[in-house]
């Protein structure tokens, strides 16, 4: 089991009066966004179904991947536009994300994409990296991660092994863009009580979707759910 | 016409920056991670070993042909002896490096291409980026790193095989020299310092330039038909490249 981590007082993520200017179709434009999560704290978003997730800006600003033409997004304290390349890659080594759109790196096998992050970030010993990876995969009811190239396996577990590279690590921000997209909902149980245990553990979470039947029950996790009306975060009751 | 030319600055800007980069992050410790590690050494055996029987196998027949050509002229002016100085000339100077070239940019300057081309289309490049992989640490340096190491040690063994393979078709066609010492004395003779500067700048620069050229046009595809234009564009731009440093070292070392 690995040690708990020490109590932080800094949110994990942070924005504030954050605004994207994007290129015009629902959701890459964000104006006013205030968010803050500390450690343990959940925020599930609800956008309206003529917004492609795949282009909804909020992940992609959490991570520092898109800055803010206006306000401040902090990860850990730290705003992304103060960080040089090499410190703003490093710091997205904390993150962990599932994409709106099944995404991997075709030329690597699936335990060499499953692991590639915490091989880059982290020196522990590849044995390690691969047991905690094959550990975690148990949790979502898979096998191991498999040394095959990720067009060879069926695109409802690749899903789930997603959710493994998402979690491997203990990454103190996850970010979740419909994580359910093509999984089978006996899934979801074991999903939620991941998230649950992430957040245990001083994590944050981002929850993205546009099929509210899949977010967790409220009050199961510590969470405030929010909805994207235009190009506003407004919290919802 | 303006516009035309601003491009090409704007081209080449980011191409010695993009290079220039690449030599900086160099000397960081964080450059030399495991999984960057991994890369270049995949990079090294696709560019370098697994290209060495190709380059073994053109040098054995250049050295031939080289030799039947000095043969003819030498024997005729009464020259023999002068063998070994040729093949320095011919083949160290200007052959070696420039057949090396060309083999790595035909070879694997369309498959990096290709696959960064491949990668920035299905978004695999944003997804390294969103793990925290710095594309330009990942992708670009060790495939620079990578391309320039093996055009440097494929060189040397262009080299090196071309003079046997030179030295066995002299003693067949009778003109060369019947020692194999007195031929590597010759030749080692004909070396000048400048001879060694040359050989080493014809292996660094453009491979220097032709990973960087086929990382840029790989990853400037945004959408798939695009792909095969950006390959093809990154062998014209590396040939372009390939020639043009290889007359301004010339220039620079023996003018």
């Amino acid at each position: 089991m690995p040690e708990p981590r020490a109590q932080e007082t800094v949110p994990v993520l942070e924005l504030r009066g954050a605004c994207c200017r994007g290129d015009g179709r629902p959701g890459t434009s964000l104006e006013g966004v205030d968010l803050r999560l500390v450690p343990g704290e959940a925020a599930l978003i609800t956008v309206g179904r003529g917004v492609n997730l795949a282009r909804f800006v909020l992940a992609d600003l959490a991570q520092g991947l898109v800055l803010a033409s206006a306000g401040e997004v902090r990860f850990r304290g730290r705003d992304w536009a103060e960080a040089d390349p090499s410190e703003s890659s490093r710091r997205r080594g904390e993150t962990g994300r599932v994409f709106a759109a099944s995404s991997w790196i075709s030329n690597l096998n699936i335990d060499e994409n499953i692991t590639l992050a915490a091989r880059h970030h982290t020196g522990e010993p590849p044995a390690a990296v691969a047991a905690a990876a094959a550990e975690l995969s148990s949790r979502f009811d898979l096998p191991p991660p498999p040394p095959v190239r990720p067009a060879a396996e069926a695109a409802e577990r690749l899903r789930r092994y997603e959710w493994v590279r998402a979690f491997l690590g203990r990454p103190r921000l996850i970010l979740l863009e419909n994580p359910f997209s093509g999984v089978y909902s006996e899934h979801r149980g074991m999903f939620h009580s991941a998230v649950a245990g992430m957040l245990g553990d001083g994590a944050a979470a981002v929850w993205i979707t546009d099929e509210p039947a899949t977010l967790p029950e409220p009050g199961t996790l510590p969470s405030r759910s929010y909805r994207l009306e235009g190009t506003a975060l407004v919290l919802q009751d | 016409m303006g516009v035309s030319a601003i491009s090409r600055v704007c081209y080449l800007r980011d191409l010695a920056a993009t290079a220039l980069t690449v030599f900086l992050v160099s000397r960081r410790r964080e450059t030399w991670k495991r999984t960057v590690r991994d890369v270049l050494a995949r990079q090294i055996l696709f560019t370098g070993v697994e290209a060495s029987r190709f380059v073994i196998f053109i040098a054995l027949l250049i050295g031939v042909s080289v030799v039947v050509q000095a043969q003819l002229w030498l024997t005729r002016v009464g020259q023999s002896a002068l063998l070994g100085p040729i093949l320095v000339a011919v083949l160290i100077r200007e052959l070696g490096p420039l057949l090396v070239n060309f083999i790595v940019i035909g070879r694997s300057g369309t498959a990096i291409a290709t696959e960064l081309g491949s990668m920035s289309v299905s978004g695999e490049i944003r997804l390294l980026d969103s793990l925290g992989l710095d594309p330009m640490i990942y992708l670009v340096w060790p495939r620079v790193v990578g391309v320039t190491v093996s055009v440097f040690c494929l060189s040397v063994l262009f080299v090196a095989f071309s003079f046997v393979s030179g030295f066995v078709s002299g003693l067949f066609l009778g003109g060369g020299q019947e020692s194999p010492l007195v031929f590597a004395r010759s030749v080692f003779k004909a070396i000048t310092p400048a001879d060694v500067t040359n050989f080493i700048s014809k292996s660094f620069f453009p491979g220097v330039l032709t990973g960087t050229i086929c990382c840029l046009e790989g990853m400037s595809a945004t959408s798939r038909h695009e792909i095969p234009i950006f390959a093809t564009r990154a062998v014209v731009k590396s040939v372009t490249a390939l020639f043009l440093t290889m007359a301004v070292i010339s220039v620079l070392t023996y003018a």
